[in-house]
């Protein structure tokens, strides 16, 4: 009888923790994926242009603006002088700008650039598999990072002015 | 209080049982008088289910709770109703990307929708509940069978073969008759073997049985289900799935979070004479397995052939465990390799042709004495205040500007604007441009040959899963379960006979005319009672 009962306890052990471990893991997929403000910042290692990378692990506790762009889409080119005015304009206060370019052959991504300078590092992500990991589905897409390294803002469209200096400001602080 | 549970036979049963475990004598307490005379209540031989205790404690009552049958058909059907309501409305892992799912059953489907959306039902099985209702389910499962399957399996075959006279009087099937010659019940044995019994016997009595593996059907059924489930719950954990994987004809591209790649070398479909319906389609394929620089940004990653196949409509593409399949195409026609001819615009003589890949062109081309720099390259070209930029990055359009250098060219080189398309050729006046620059040399394409084409893009769904062969296996055990259930029925034939009387019972669990007729052939030719029609027998249909 008491043998019964320990193959009784160990059944029901199985039962709850198999079953426990399905029950929660449906919890657990919903926040592995995506990118989501007041979520910490899926992390990247990208090359620039030069094959340089840049990871943004590394950049932990500086405040990051990271813009998603393509030389296709026009409010991306429309918008990258004033990002780079700002990321001039906020240098001293730490802010790191990054750009990440949506999958171009780097010949076309290099031929912007010389005619359309922009004074912040231009990553290249093959395949979009960035892309992919931040969910950009409509470009531009700019993400807020804090120096926490959680989201604080996502802007999808064209930024103005006054909109970009008021979230960066929010990030700075 | 603790019940004398011993029965007059001398055997120990376990608190609750119904029918005596060795000799079949009736136990119930609560049985009148009435009752005496009805047939008995044969169901899993009457023995108490395992878990069934005086006095029951936590672990008891859990144990009892998935032990009921009736806990397993709500549980069943309260998940049957949710699976069907989660149909109602397409489910939220329908969707890609970032969705504000409220705004989003609110706007197409009104205030249904948005309760819908509140009650979790647009995000149903993926949800916690519903797999916790799954998981009770099979936790029902197999403790229903465990509680049954072993008091059973002890009851069927450590059985006395001599039973107390109420348990044959109460059968069913049943006859109590005097003997007209002699009391050998041997005579029975020959006869009962011919119809494929297995007999026993003792002094003046007998159980003739057959077809007692078809009582484990159910069991086995369930051992089944059990494996099915168990498979079908790791299959929505770790199955990996990627619907819609689009590639192009010519291209190569990665299959996200798998370490594999793969290539649509060709397209083809075929319609059918109405031009319209679509016959078949095929994408000659490869398959790459990523061996280096899988992850390492700024590199080209290394790429080894595993496999290769002519993708239809279910037949996919198969690599261990990961299987593509063909699900749709789309017309995309664009440019994605030209072979370019350089020629000496004074002399027309050919120098040299060289190759652009127009979706990863290089950044310089050198032909015999030429360098060939790509200064810029727009895959889609079109022209906006006087500056050229690309629509899409799809090479549909493409043009180029190189800076050449070479023999009797300028030192710093020169310029050369190069659009791939005639068309494209002729409206931004290519040859026109290039002359005010006074270039000596010309790009230009022979013939069609020299161009690839890309015409389609297929689309995929990708699977990687290993539980699909135990999916198969439990459905196979539950049907071999089923098979044994519905197809053979465990007959049982008790018969004494004592100072000239005969007394027997029998038990089965379907065909019950069948079976009355086989024991009056068998009674008839014993010659043991007088003949009888088997109509004589008694034979108590249940009114349930």
């Amino acid at each position: 009888m008491r043998k019964n009962k320990i193959v009784q306890w160990v059944i029901l052990l199985v039962i709850f923790i198999v079953g426990g471990y399905a029950i929660g893991s449906s919890f657990i997929d919903k926040d592995e994926r995506g990118a989501e403000v007041g979520q910490i910042s899926p992390t990247f290692q990208l090359a620039d242009l030069q094959g340089e990378v840049i990871s943004l692990s590394e950049l932990k506790g500086k405040p990051i603006v990271l813009n998603f762009w393509g030389s296709f889409c026009e409010p991306c080119v429309r918008e990258m002088p004033l990002i780079s005015t700002m990321s001039e304009e906020y240098k001293e206060q730490d802010l790191v700008v990054i750009g990440v370019n949506l999958d171009e052959p780097k010949v076309v991504v290099n031929s912007f650039l010389r005619n359309n300078p922009v004074n912040y590092p231009i990553l290249l992500d093959p395949n979009g598999k960035v892309r992919d990991r931040f969910e950009v589905v409509s470009y531009p897409t700019t993400f807020f990072i804090n120096r926490d390294g959680e989201i604080d803002d996502i802007y999808v469209g064209e930024l103005e002015q006054a909109t970009l200096r008021a979230r960066i400001e929010q990030v700075l602080r | 209080m603790i019940d004398n549970t011993k029965c007059e036979c001398g055997h120990q049963n376990p608190v609750d049982t119904i029918l005596c475990e060795s000799c079949g004598k009736p136990l119930d307490p609560n049985d009148t008088l009435e009752d005496m005379t009805l047939p008995l209540e044969m169901r899993y031989d009457g023995v108490a289910r395992r878990s069934q205790k005086a006095n029951p404690n936590v672990l008891d009552r859990i144990w009892n709770f998935f032990s009921s049958v009736k806990v397993a058909i709500y549980l069943i059907l309260i998940t049957l109703i949710v699976s069907s309501l989660g149909t109602i409305y397409p489910q939220q892992s329908m969707f890609i990307g970032k969705m504000d799912f409220d705004t989003y059953y609110k706007e197409n489907y009104g205030w249904t929708g948005s309760v819908y959306h509140f009650l979790g039902l647009s995000n149903t099985y993926d949800s916690w509940w519903f797999r916790g209702l799954l998981v009770m389910i099979g936790a029902s499962l197999i403790i229903c069978s465990l509680d049954r399957i072993l008091p059973l399996y002890r009851a069927l075959s450590k059985r006395a073969i001599r039973k107390h006279p109420t348990f044959l009087l109460r059968q069913r099937l049943r006859l109590d008759t005097q003997t007209i010659q002699g009391e050998n019940i041997s005579n029975f044995v020959p006869l009962l073997e011919k119809r494929n019994y297995r007999v026993y016997q003792e002094e003046g009595v007998l159980l003739a049985e057959k077809n007692r593996f078809s009582r484990w059907g159910p069991y086995i059924n369930h051992i089944g289900l059990i494996i099915f489930l168990i498979a079908c719950l790791l299959r929505s954990m770790f199955a990996y799935s990627l619907d819609f994987y689009a590639v192009q004809e010519g291209e190569t591209k990665p299959i996200a979070d798998t370490g594999y790649y793969m290539k649509n070398e060709d397209f083809n479909v075929t319609l059918h004479p109405d031009g319209k319906t679509v016959k078949a389609y095929v994408t000659k394929s490869i398959l790459y397995k990523c061996v280096d620089n899988c992850d390492s940004p700024g590199k080209l990653p290394e790429l080894k052939e595993v496999a290769r196949h002519d993708i239809r409509i279910n037949d996919p593409l198969k690599y261990r465990d990961l299987s593509l399949f063909n699900v749709d195409y789309d017309v995309t026609p664009s440019i994605i390799g030209a072979n370019v001819q350089l020629t000496n615009l004074v002399t027309n003589a050919g120098i040299g042709k060289f190759k652009i890949d127009l979706f990863k062109p290089q950044e310089q081309y050198k032909v015999k004495d030429y360098v060939l720099d790509v200064m810029a390259y727009y895959p889609e070209v079109d022209l906006k205040d006087g500056k050229f930029f690309t629509k899409s990055t799809q090479p549909k359009a493409p043009a180029f500007v190189f800076l050449i250098k070479g023999p009797d060219m300028p030192a710093e080189g020169q310029v050369y604007l190069y659009f791939i398309r005639p068309i494209d050729k002729a409206t931004y006046n290519q040859d026109l441009i290039n002359e005010r620059t006074g270039s000596k040399v010309k790009l230009e394409i022979g013939n069609m040959q020299d161009v690839s084409i890309s015409e389609y893009t297929t689309y995929f769904n990708v699977t990687k899963d290993r539980t699909m062969p135990y999916i198969w296996v439990g459905a196979a055990i539950s049907m071999i379960g089923l098979i044994m259930g519905f197809y053979w029925h465990h007959r049982r034939i008790w018969i004494q006979i004592e100072q000239g009387r005969l007394l027997l019972g029998a038990h089965t669990n379907k065909n019950w005319y069948g079976f009355r007729k086989e024991i009056a052939a068998v009674l008839n030719q014993s010659g043991v009672i007088q003949p009888l029609d088997d109509q004589q027998l008694i034979n108590e249909v249940k009114q349930s």
